[in-house]
C-alpha cells in the first residue's frame, strides 16, 4: 500500500504544468467559496452580534402573547422568585428589565409620537450599548423607587422634531395601565448619535422606575432581556430557560431567542444564505467537470503505463486506489494553499468591509457596512467541497484505468 | 479561413474532452444568464411592491417635511399643483394627502402611529388600499366622514373589529393644541408589510385637515405616469415643475434612497459573479487547450517544419479557443434558457422576507431577456479567445526540431 501512496504522490509531479493547473481552479474555487462563506455566515455574524447588543439581546422574556401582539397591559411581577430561577442558569452573562409604551411628546407647539423606553441604567450598561450611544450629555443616574428622578435620553430623529436639546423639559402624555391618563415632565440629560440604527431615532430612554410610575404599573415590567456570551447559543439556552421556568411553576411567561424576536431578519437572512449554497453548487460544478477533464486526459495518456503496470502483475484494484489516491493527494495540496491564500483575500474584507454609501436594511435591522469574518465555515465547507468532489470525480477515470486490457493498452502507443 | 475549418475539426478530434469542458464553461454561462434574469425579476418585483401599494412614482411635499412628519410643514393652494401636475400629458394619476404623528387608543391598548388623509376617489386610482381590504370596506367620500381603516396586525394589538370606536389623538398645526376625535373602523387592511399593517391608519381627506388644523392644505401629492420608465428619467420636465423654494418634488428613486443603493448594489455583485465565474472558467479553458497542445506537441513541430508560420500557429490556437467558446454557449444559453422558462413558471419563494425595507410579498419569478443571449455569450467568446493568447504564445514559440524528437 505505501508504493501505492509514493508512486502516486510522485505522478503528480511528473506533469507540472498540468498538475498546477488543475490545482488552479481548485485553489480559485476554495478562495471564492472561502470568501462567499466569510460574507455569508461571518458577515451576518458580525450583524447579529451588533443588533443584539444594540438593543435585542440574545434571549428575550415576555408575559404570554406579547411578542406577537404587544400590548400595556400584558406585563408581569419582576419578582425575586422569577429573577432566583434565572440566577440559576449559568450561560446568562447580563440581563435588564424593560418598560415599553407609547407616547405624544410636546416641546412649546412641537409634537410627535414616541416609544419610551423604561430601563434600568446600572444592568443596561452591561447588557447593551445604549450607554455608548450617547452623543451629548451624560447617561441616566441611578434613582430610588419613591422618587425617582425624570430623566431622559432621546434619540437624534426625536431632538430635531422636537427642537429640543439637553436640559429641554419635554411634556408627555400617554396612557397608564390602570386606565387614567398618564402626564408628566422630562428633562432631557442626552441625545443618541445620529449613526445608530434607525430604530433608535425617535426612541425616550427614562429610568425603569419612573417609566412605572409614569404608567401606574408599580413592580410590573414588559420584558426582561438576555445577553449570553454567543448569539449561537441562543435556542439552547431559551430550551434552558423555560424548563428551569417550569420546573419552579412560574407560568404564564415566553421566552424568545433572538431569531424569533426578529423574526423578518432571521427569515430574510436565512433566505439571503440559501443563494450561497447554489452559488457552491454551481462552483463545485465547474471545478469537478475540469477536474474529470483533466483526470481523464492524464489517463488516457498513460494508457501504455498501466498497461504495463498490470502486464508486471499490478492488480487493478492497486491501480483503481493509485488514481484515485493522485488526484486526493493534488486536491489537498490544492486547499492548503487555497487555505493560505485565503487569508490575506479576507483579510480586508474582514477588517474594513465594503462601506456602503447608503445604510440598508434587511428585515428592520440597518447595515452600514458589509463585513466578512473569519469563521470557520468559510474554509471547513470550500476544503470539504473541494476534497470531496476531486475524489468523486476521479472514481470514474480510475475505473476505467482499472480496467485496462494489458495487451490492447500496451499496443495502443 | 483555412485555420477556422482546422481549428473546429481540431477540436472535434477528442470529443469527450472538448464535451467536458463545453459543458463545465456552459455551466458558468448559464448560470450568469440565470442569475441575471434572477435580478431583474427582483429589481421589478422591488419597484412594483413599493412604487404601488402606496408610494405612486413621484411625490411633492413641503422641503424637510419627509425627515420628521412635522404638521406644519404643508402644501398651500394643493388644487393648484394638482392642476399643473394633471396638465403635462405623461401624467397618469395624481391623489392628495396628510399625514402625522398621532395616538390610537382602544379600550384594550394604546399605539403612536401615523395617520393618513386621503381622498378615496383617486387614491383608489394610485394605491393599491382598496384591493388590501379584508375585513369592512374601503372609505367613501360621502358616508367615510368618521370612519378609520386600521392595518391587520395594528387592529390585533388594539383587539378591535369593525364598527368598534377607538380615539385618536393629534398635535394641531400651528398651536401645537392636542386634539381628539373619535371614530369608528371601517375597515381592516393587510399589505403584509410589517410597517403599513401596524403603524398605518387612513381616514378621509376632510376631517383629517380638520383634525391637523391644516384647513384646505395637503402634506403630499402623488402621482403617477403612464409609463413607469419615465419617472426615472431626471430630465423629465415634471421634476422641474415646483417654481417655490420651500417645496420639492421627487422620483420614487429619490424618495427610497436605500432601494436606490440596493439596485446599485445589485449590479455590482452581478459584476463580481461575471468576474468570479470568468476566473474559474478561464483556468478551466487554459487547462484544456494546454492539454490539447502537449498532446499534439508533434503535429505542432510538422506544421511548422512544413512551413507555418508561427504567428499563424497562435492564430490557430486562439481560433481553437474560440471554437470552443462557441460550441459553450450554445449548451450555456440552452441551459440557462431553459432554466429561466422552469423557473418563471414557478417561482422562487422569498415570501416574508425584507430587504432595504421593501417587504417580498411575491414570488419572484426570473426575467427573461434577449440580451442576456447576446452579451454573455458573445463576452464569452471574446474572453476565451483572450485568454487562449496564453497557449497560443506558446504554440508559436515551439521549435520544430525539439517538438518533433517527442
Amino acid at each position: 500500500m505505501m508504493i501505492i501512496g509514493k508512486i502516486a504522490f510522485r505522478n503528480i509531479f511528473r506533469h507540472k504544468r498540468r498538475s498546477f493547473l488543475t490545482a488552479l481552479s481548485m485553489i480559485i474555487g476554495f478562495i471564492l467559496l472561502g470568501i462567499s462563506f466569510a460574507f455569508g455566515e461571518g458577515g451576518y455574524g458580525h450583524i447579529i452580534e451588533m443588533f443584539t447588543h444594540s438593543h435585542t439581546g440574545h434571549i428575550q422574556i415576555h408575559s404570554q402573547g406579547y411578542l406577537d401582539r404587544p400590548g400595556l397591559y400584558k406585563n408581569f411581577d419582576h419578582t425575586r422568585k422569577l429573577q432566583a430561577v434565572l440566577n440559576t442558569i449559568p450561560d446568562i452573562r447580563a440581563r435588564a428589565p424593560r418598560v415599553y409604551c407609547g407616547a405624544l411628546a410636546f416641546i412649546d407647539k412641537k409634537t410627535t409620537a414616541i416609544q419610551i423606553i423604561g430601563v434600568d441604567p446600572l444592568k443596561e450598561k452591561v447588557l447593551s450599548s445604549l450607554a455608548d450611544k450617547v452623543d451629548k450629555g451624560r447617561f441616566l443616574e441611578p434613582t430610588t423607587v419613591s422618587a425617582p428622578h425624570n430623566q431622559i435620553i432621546i434619540g437624534s430623529g426625536l431632538a430635531r422634531i422636537l427642537h429640543a436639546d439637553i436640559g429641554n423639559d419635554i411634556a408627555m402624555v400617554s396612557q397608564g395601565a390602570d386606565g387614567s391618563i398618564a402626564n408628566d415632565l422630562f428633562k432631557v440629560v442626552a441625545i443618541l448619535k445620529k449613526e445608530v440604527d434607525s430604530t433608535d431615532r425617535n426612541n425616550g430612554y427614562i429610568h425603569i422606575y419612573k417609566a412605572q410610575e409614569f404608567l401606574a404599573m408599580e413592580n410590573r415590567i414588559h420584558e426582561v432581556a438576555v445577553m449570553l456570551s454567543s448569539h449561537k447559543k441562543s435556542r439552547q439556552v431559551t430550551a434552558k430557560i423555560r424548563t428551569a421556568l417550569d420546573k419552579a411553576q412560574l407560568t404564564g411567561f415566553e421566552v424568545h431567542p433572538w431569531e424569533a424576536v426578529e423574526s423578518l431578519f432571521y427569515r430574510s437572512m436565512e433566505a439571503d444564505k440559501k443563494g450561497n449554497w447554489i452559488f457552491l453548487f454551481i462552483i463545485g460544478l465547474i471545478v469537478a467537470l475540469g477536474v474529470l477533464n483533466t483526470v481523464l486526459m492524464s489517463i488516457l495518456e498513460r494508457t501504455r503505463e498501466f498497461g504495463v503496470m498490470q502486464a508486471v502483475g499490478t492488480r487493478p484494484s492497486h491501480i483503481f486506489f493509485q488514481i484515485v489516491l493522485e488526484t486526493l493527494l493534488l486536491s489537498l495540496m490544492a486547499v492548503v494553499i487555497g487555505g493560505i491564500l485565503t487569508v490575506p483575500v479576507l483579510w480586508p474584507l474582514v477588517s474594513y468591509g465594503i462601506p456602503m454609501d447608503q445604510p440598508m436594511t434587511i428585515g428592520g435591522i440597518e447595515i452600514a457596512t458589509f463585513r466578512a469574518g473569519f469563521v470557520p465555515e468559510a474554509f471547513l465547507v470550500p476544503f470539504l467541497v473541494t476534497v470531496i468532489t476531486s475524489t468523486l470525480v476521479s472514481v470514474i477515470p480510475a475505473i476505467r484505468a482499472a480496467r485496462i486490457k494489458p495487451v490492447d493498452a500496451m499496443r495502443s502507443y | 479561413m483555412i485555420y477556422m475549418k482546422l481549428a473546429w475539426r481540431n477540436l472535434f478530434r477528442n470529443k469527450r474532452r472538448t464535451l467536458l469542458s463545453a459543458l463545465a464553461i456552459g455551466v458558468g454561462i448559464a448560470a450568469l444568464i440565470f442569475v441575471d434574469a434572477l435580478l431583474i425579476g427582483w429589481k421589478e418585483n422591488m419597484i412594483r411592491t413599493s412604487t404601488s401599494t402606496f408610494m405612486g412614482e413621484g411625490q411633492m411635499h413641503h422641503k424637510g417635511y419627509r425627515d420628521t412628519l412635522e404638521v406644519d410643514k404643508t402644501i398651500i393652494h394643493p388644487e393648484k399643483w394638482v392642476d399643473k401636475l394633471k396638465s403635462n400629458p405623461d401624467i397618469h394619476r395624481v391623489t392628495r394627502r396628510t399625514q402625522s404623528f398621532g395616538m390610537i387608543a382602544s379600550p384594550g391598548n394604546v399605539q403612536s402611529i401615523i395617520i393618513n388623509g386621503i381622498n378615496p376617489v383617486t387614491e383608489k386610482e394610485i394605491s393599491k388600499l382598496d384591493e388590501a381590504i379584508i375585513k369592512g370596506a374601503f372609505l367613501e367620500e360621502n358616508n367615510g366622514n368618521n370612519k378609520i381603516l386600521i392595518g391587520r396586525k395594528l387592529a390585533d394589538i388594539l383587539g378591535v373589529v369593525p364598527d368598534d370606536k377607538i380615539i385618536i389623538t393629534v398635535a394641531q398645526a400651528e398651536t401645537g393644541d392636542t386634539a381628539q376625535e373619535m371614530f369608528r373602523i371601517g375597515g381592516i387592511f393587510e399589505f403584509k408589510i410589517r410597517q403599513m399593517d401596524r403603524s398605518m391608519a387612513f381616514i378621509c381627506l376632510k376631517p383629517s385637515q380638520k383634525l391637523f388644523n391644516i384647513k384646505n392644505n395637503v402634506h403630499e401629492i402623488a402621482f403617477t405616469f403612464k409609463d413607469q420608465n419615465l419617472s426615472t428619467h431626471p430630465e423629465h420636465p415634471v421634476w422641474h415643475l415646483v417654481d417655490e423654494p420651500n417645496l420639492e418634488i421627487l422620483s420614487w428613486l429619490e424618495l427610497m434612497p436605500e432601494l436606490k443603493a440596493m439596485l446599485k448594489w445589485l449590479n455590482v455583485s452581478m459584476l463580481i459573479m461575471a468576474l468570479i465565474l470568468s476566473g474559474i472558467v478561464a483556468a478551466g479553458i487554459i487547462n484544456t487547450l494546454f492539454m490539447s497542445l502537449y498532446e499534439r506537441m508533434f503535429e505542432f513541430g510538422v506544421l511548422r517544419a512544413l512551413g507555418t508560420r508561427p504567428g499563424n500557429m497562435a492564430v490557430l490556437i486562439v481560433f481553437e479557443a474560440g471554437a470552443l467558446a462557441v460550441i459553450s454557449s450554445l449548451f450555456g444559453t440552452f441551459m440557462g434558457g431553459v432554466l429561466i422558462m422552469i423557473f418563471s413558471r414557478l417561482g422562487l419563494d422569498y415570501s416574508d422576507t425584507e430587504f432595504v425595507s421593501v417587504a417580498i410579498t411575491d414570488r419572484i419569478y426570473p426575467v427573461m431577456e434577449p440580451y442576456q443571449f447576446i452579451i454573455y455569450p458573445l463576452a464569452l467568446i471574446l474572453f476565451t479567445m483572450f485568454v487562449g493568447l496564453y497557449p497560443a504564445i506558446h504554440a508559436a514559440k515551439i521549435s520544430p526540431s525539439t517538438a518533433m524528437k517527442k
